[in-house]
């Protein structure tokens, strides 16, 4: 009997890849059952569980909104989202990066002070080191 | 006999160099292994994603779509993904200079840094940064990352940048990394088109349709461009890291057996002269 070789991948790992008799994805517009030899599809999908029979074993995963490819050759993938949650914060962490950019610019005047005093100083104390240093040899 | 007390302390500092480079050697490593892993696991949805994409490109014309069209209006934009911490050998400033040189071309351009050492060098340097991104975790996950993406994808769309590059150090073995550019937006057609196999010509349903899943799916594709080219520069971070701390630890042993020379050789003319002196003593009272 032909199967479907299912492969379920994250942006981060590849969570699922198996040989299949039957998955049942939930998609935009309800469920949908993919047997051996269905015809070749692209559908969008909801969150939701995903269903699927190996080796006469039933098995399900939570799936997040994402993609269900079916090609001729029997291959489903399904691509899922890992990060739904951390989406809707990524608006605020970029606001903040060009924020802190700003700021970074108004300090970066003293930052430049501070760098080349810095220099200074650093130029002195190896004077210093090196001063002692000969006079250590010397004695 | 201070000379031979000022050495002893020299070698026990090479010592302790020579321990903690080891340390942070093998940490290295060890953070390389993983990065290298993180990126081949994540190699699977890189195919998936891109396939799709290839797949819906037959069917409705991307070059349509706003993240594949070309536009002239607001600044180049580049991102630089550089590191938190030092000690990474070559690996920061090889990166500079390719920014360095990016913006004598683009004067106008702006840029995003991610990581301290980028942001310090922008500041030595006098220019003024977009956005700036410190403390990315260690390993990073895609979460991660999302802000990058978010801001590149919402500048681009609301006109604010007519493009964007990225550039980072593409891991090509332990020992060699190279600083690259790759333009992240406006997405090339033709990279998506040439990944179409020509025999395979099968006939697809749409689930609602091809432009509605494509409205969805592009931001995946570019967000993981975005979330590889972290991976690459974690991997090349940590074999740079790994190789200057290999280097410094070899360094330190060398140090050390040079100095545990020099220390014998004092030790020796120490006692030869102490000897000397013992006989002269015995001579003089014996005769």
């Amino acid at each position: 009997m032909a199967t479907l070789h299912l492969r379920i991948v994250s942006q981060e790992e590849e969570l699922v890849n198996c040989q299949a008799e039957q998955v049942s994805a939930p998609s935009e517009h309800g469920e949908i059952t993919i047997l051996p030899g269905h015809t070749a599809l692209v559908a969008k999908l909801q969150v939701g569980e995903l269903n699927y029979t190996t080796k006469q074993k039933q098995e399900s995963i939570v799936v997040s909104a994402g993609f269900l490819t079916v090609s001729r050759e029997n291959e489903v993938i399904v691509i899922v989202d890992s990060a739904v949650s951390d989406r809707d914060i990524s608006l605020q962490k970029a606001e903040a990066a060009v924020k802190a950019a700003r700021e970074s610019i108004v300090s970066s005047e003293k930052q430049e002070e501070l760098v080349r005093a810095e220099a200074v100083l650093r130029k002195a104390l190896l004077e210093i080191k090196v001063a002692q240093r000969t006079k250590k040899t010397k004695l | 006999m201070s000379s031979a007390r000022q050495v002893t302390s020299r070698i026990k500092s090479a010592k302790n160099i020579s321990k903690i480079t080891k340390a942070m050697e093998m940490v290295s490593a060890s953070k390389m292994r993983r990065a290298q892993a993180q990126a081949l696991r994540s190699r699977p949805y890189t195919q998936a994603v891109t396939d799709t994409l290839s797949t819906l490109a037959r069917e409705s014309n991307i070059a349509l779509h706003p993240l594949f069209t070309q536009h002239q209006e607001g600044q180049e934009l580049l991102v630089c993904l550089s590191t938190d911490r030092g000690l990474s050998g070559s690996f920061n400033p090889n990166l500079f200079r390719e920014l360095t040189n990016w913006k004598r071309n683009h004067p106008q351009g702006k840029i995003v840094a991610i990581g301290k050492k980028a942001v310090t060098f922008s500041q030595f340097a006098g220019v003024n940064l977009y956005a700036q991104f410190t403390d990315m975790p260690d390993p990073i996950s895609l979460a991660d990352t999302l802000p990058v993406t978010r801001l590149v994808l919402e500048g681009y769309l609301q006109r604010e940048f007519c493009n964007a590059t990225i550039l980072f150090m593409d891991f090509i073995n332990t020992l060699s990394q190279k600083a690259v550019l790759q333009q992240l937006l406006p997405l090339d057609t033709q990279a998506v088109e040439t990944t179409l196999s020509p025999a395979i010509k099968t006939e697809y349903l749409f689930e609602p349709s091809a432009s509605e899943i494509l409205d969805k799916l592009i931001p995946f594709y570019v967000e993981n461009a975005i979330f590889q080219a972290f991976l690459e520069s974690k991997a090349s971070e940590h074999s740079a890291r790994m190789v200057a701390m290999k280097n410094a630890s070899e360094n330190a042993q060398a140090l050390q057996e040079e100095l545990q020379l020099l220390y014998n050789k004092s030790r020796q003319a120490s006692i030869t002269s102490e000897l000397l002196d013992i006989t002269t003593a015995t001579l003089t009272l014996n005769t």
